[in-house]
């Protein structure tokens, strides 16, 4: 169970990446975020500047090179299950099928026989039931998304790190997908840090939308979203907070 | 539209992709084109049948030669095929391979036909280097036990190189693939063993091994293990880096991610190697039993070659044919089991 006291607290995050040919590339420096449980953070910014570095830092899959990531007072070392992490391209394992890639977390950890009943849950949760014995190359986009959505939500972890999920996906099927990571937020209250691109989304799932300046990126603004759910995405306060959030993306 | 609606749509396309293939029923009776189409292979017994008693033979040898059992072999032939047909009537998975060999049956019949007319019937394939598919059937028969006992030897061979191979091999490749310092160490071995035939290697088995037998296991081996140690760690190597970290951020081990991540990565890799390692072996193992064997069916070819029993070498190789092409079917068989999670799979 998550322990729902503990903070994601990044402070003065710089991360440089080593270009034989380039030289040195900064790509995120002297970042800040701040986030609590059953909170959705979204982070905004233009193109290579930075967003999904930060989060493979948390994910604990790239080391910084200034700065500090701590969850709950404990500096983050390496990659663990209590770090979900949805990726860009969601590359399900091809030889596995549906119900055997939501249970490849919960297998690994040997917490499986305990834990079952949760696959079948997340299966009927994510509208997947009855996909259970396909094999990845047998069902859409709009599936697999929910099959590596699942995948992550069934470990139950303190943080889910979203890179741009659903950019792949249709607007139809990205709506329903949205609304069913509300009710996943609701049900497991982790913390959510969500990479998007899509500001009508980043303003109907997020509690704050944070946004960051071009390469290197680093803070540029914040938007506290203080909507009750399910918003109206049609709504004049909706429209007015896109707008604002727009304005801040105007870098020259 | 509510989104619940939505979802049940895509739901329902779905699964009429998925199941549309699955309504076919596997009894149903044939149609009349289907049930001709499959009478075909009868005729080319037929002709080969005729072709047999009607033309007289020419005698080049100084005692007549009494041929006598291609009429029964082509008797069960015509039983066998028989007993497809009939099912075949009814079932129709098996009737949809027989109508698709039947005129492959048919031309496979005439082969022997013109054999048996250039051979026996006109002399001018020189008998008896070349002999009719009678003499061929003839010494089969009369020489099964040895074939037979030289068979089991070979397969003995033949298997036991295999599976100390390819198991070394996944071993090795998974070895390289993950560690760095055998990397280094066996990297370079591979790139000047492996692309030399292991025949090459046969006089040093000899001397080493002191027995033909061991150096023919050792020629297997060899024709395995190299290509399913530079196959997988190649794979492993070159493996889609995302697939890791998927695997690191859900909780799994080093350990875990070899076993369950990297090897199946591998499969596809494997099954090519399979296939790398069950030819190269054939290869192997016959040229060892050619260069100093005393048992084992090249051995065998070799022998009969030298008493002049041409019928007999042609039966041994007829043998050899039918236990490779039954290997390799197999092998593909396996293949295609282990790979089908694998989107548009080339099926051979
Ligand atoms: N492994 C790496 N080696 C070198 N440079 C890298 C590496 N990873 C990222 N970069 C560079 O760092 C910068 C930030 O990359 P990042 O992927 O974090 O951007 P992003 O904000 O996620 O962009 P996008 O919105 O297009 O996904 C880019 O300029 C990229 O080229
Ligand atoms: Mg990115």
């Amino acid at each position: 169970m998550v322990d729902m006291d503990k903070k994601l607290v990044a402070k003065g995050v710089r991360r440089v990446f080593d270009d034989a040919e380039k030289g040195a590339l900064l790509a995120l420096h002297d970042f800040d975020l701040e986030a609590e449980h059953g909170e959705i953070v979204a982070l905004i910014g233009p193109s290579g500047c930075g967003k999904s570095t930060f989060l493979r830092l948390v994910a604990g899959l790239d080391k910084a090179q200034g700065g500090t990531i701590t969850y709950g007072g404990e500096e983050i070392k390496g990659p663990s299950y209590d770090r979900g992490f949805v990726f860009q391209e969601t590359n399900l394992y091809p030889w596995l099928t549906v119900e055997k890639n939501i249970a490849f977390g919960l297998k690994a950890r040997g917490v499986y026989k305990q834990q079952k009943d949760r696959v079948q849950q997340m299966i009927d949760l994510m509208g997947l039931t009855g996909f259970e014995k396909s094999y990845p190359h047998q069902i859409s986009g709009g599936m697999a998304a929910r099959v590596a959505i699942a995948q992550t939500f069934v470990q139950d972890p303190g943080i889910i790190l979203l890179d741009e999920p659903l950019s792949a996906l249709d607007a139809f099927t990205r709506a329903i997908i949205q609304d069913e990571i509300l009710k996943m937020r609701d049900r497991f209250k982790p913390i959510i840090l969500m990479v998007t691109h899509d500001i009508e989304e980043a303003v109907y799932m997020a509690d704050r939308v944070i946004v960051l300046t071009p390469r290197p990126g680093t803070n540029a603004g914040e938007v506290k979203i203080d909507m009750p759910h399910p918003r109206d995405r049609i709504s004049p306060e909706f429209i007015d907070l896109r707008h604002q959030i727009m304005d801040m993306l105007e870098f020259d | 539209m509510s989104s619940k609606d939505v979802i049940r749509e895509e739901l329902h396309k779905e699964e009429e992709r998925l199941f549309i293939k699955e309504k076919e029923p596997i009894i149903e009776r044939a149609s009349l084109r289907d049930a001709l189409k499959m009478l075909v292979p009868f005729a080319g017994m037929a002709i080969s049948a005729i072709e047999f008693v009607s033309l007289p033979q020419v005698h080049p040898l100084p005692v007549q030669y009494h041929a006598e059992t291609w009429l029964p072999t082509l008797g069960v032939c015509a039983v066998v095929y028989a007993l497809f047909y009939v099912f075949s009537l009814f079932v129709r998975p098996l009737r949809q391979k027989v109508a698709h060999f039947s005129w492959l049956i048919f031309a496979f019949f005439c082969f022997f036909t013109l054999q048996d007319f250039l051979t026996l019937r006109t002399g001018t394939l020189k008998l008896p280097f070349i002999p009719s598919p009678d003499k061929i059937v003839h010494e089969l028969i009369a020489n099964w036990d040895t074939i037979a006992m030289d068979a089991v030897s070979s397969m003995t061979t033949l298997f036991s190189g295999l599976v100390i191979g390819i198991s070394m091999g996944i071993v090795s490749g998974i070895a390289c693939g993950c560690v760095r310092l055998v990397d280094y160490w066996i990297n370079p071995l591979l790139k000047i063993i492996g692309p030399v035939p292991a025949l090459i290697w046969m006089p040093i088995f000899f001397v080493v091994f002191h027995s033909s037998n061991a150096a023919a296991l050792a020629a297997v081996f060899l024709a395995s293990w190299f290509p399913l140690t530079l196959m997988i760690s190649s794979a492993i190597k070159n493996i889609d880096k995302g697939l890791i970290e998927r695997a690191e951020t859900l909780g799994a081990s080093k350990f875990y991610i070899i076993l369950h991540v990297m090897l199946p990565n591998s499969i596809p890799h494997i099954a090519n190697a399979l296939f790398m390692a069950l030819s190269h072996s054939f290869g192997a193992m016959s040229a060892t039993e050619l260069c100093g064997a005393t048992s084992g069916l090249m051995f065998r070819i070799q022998y009969t070659r030298v008493m002049a029993n041409y019928g007999e070498v042609f039966a041994i190789i007829g043998v050899m044919i039918v236990i490779f092409a039954t290997l390799t079917a197999i092998m593909f068989a396996f293949r295609n089991w282990l790979l089908r999670w694998q989107k548009g799979l080339a099926r051979w």
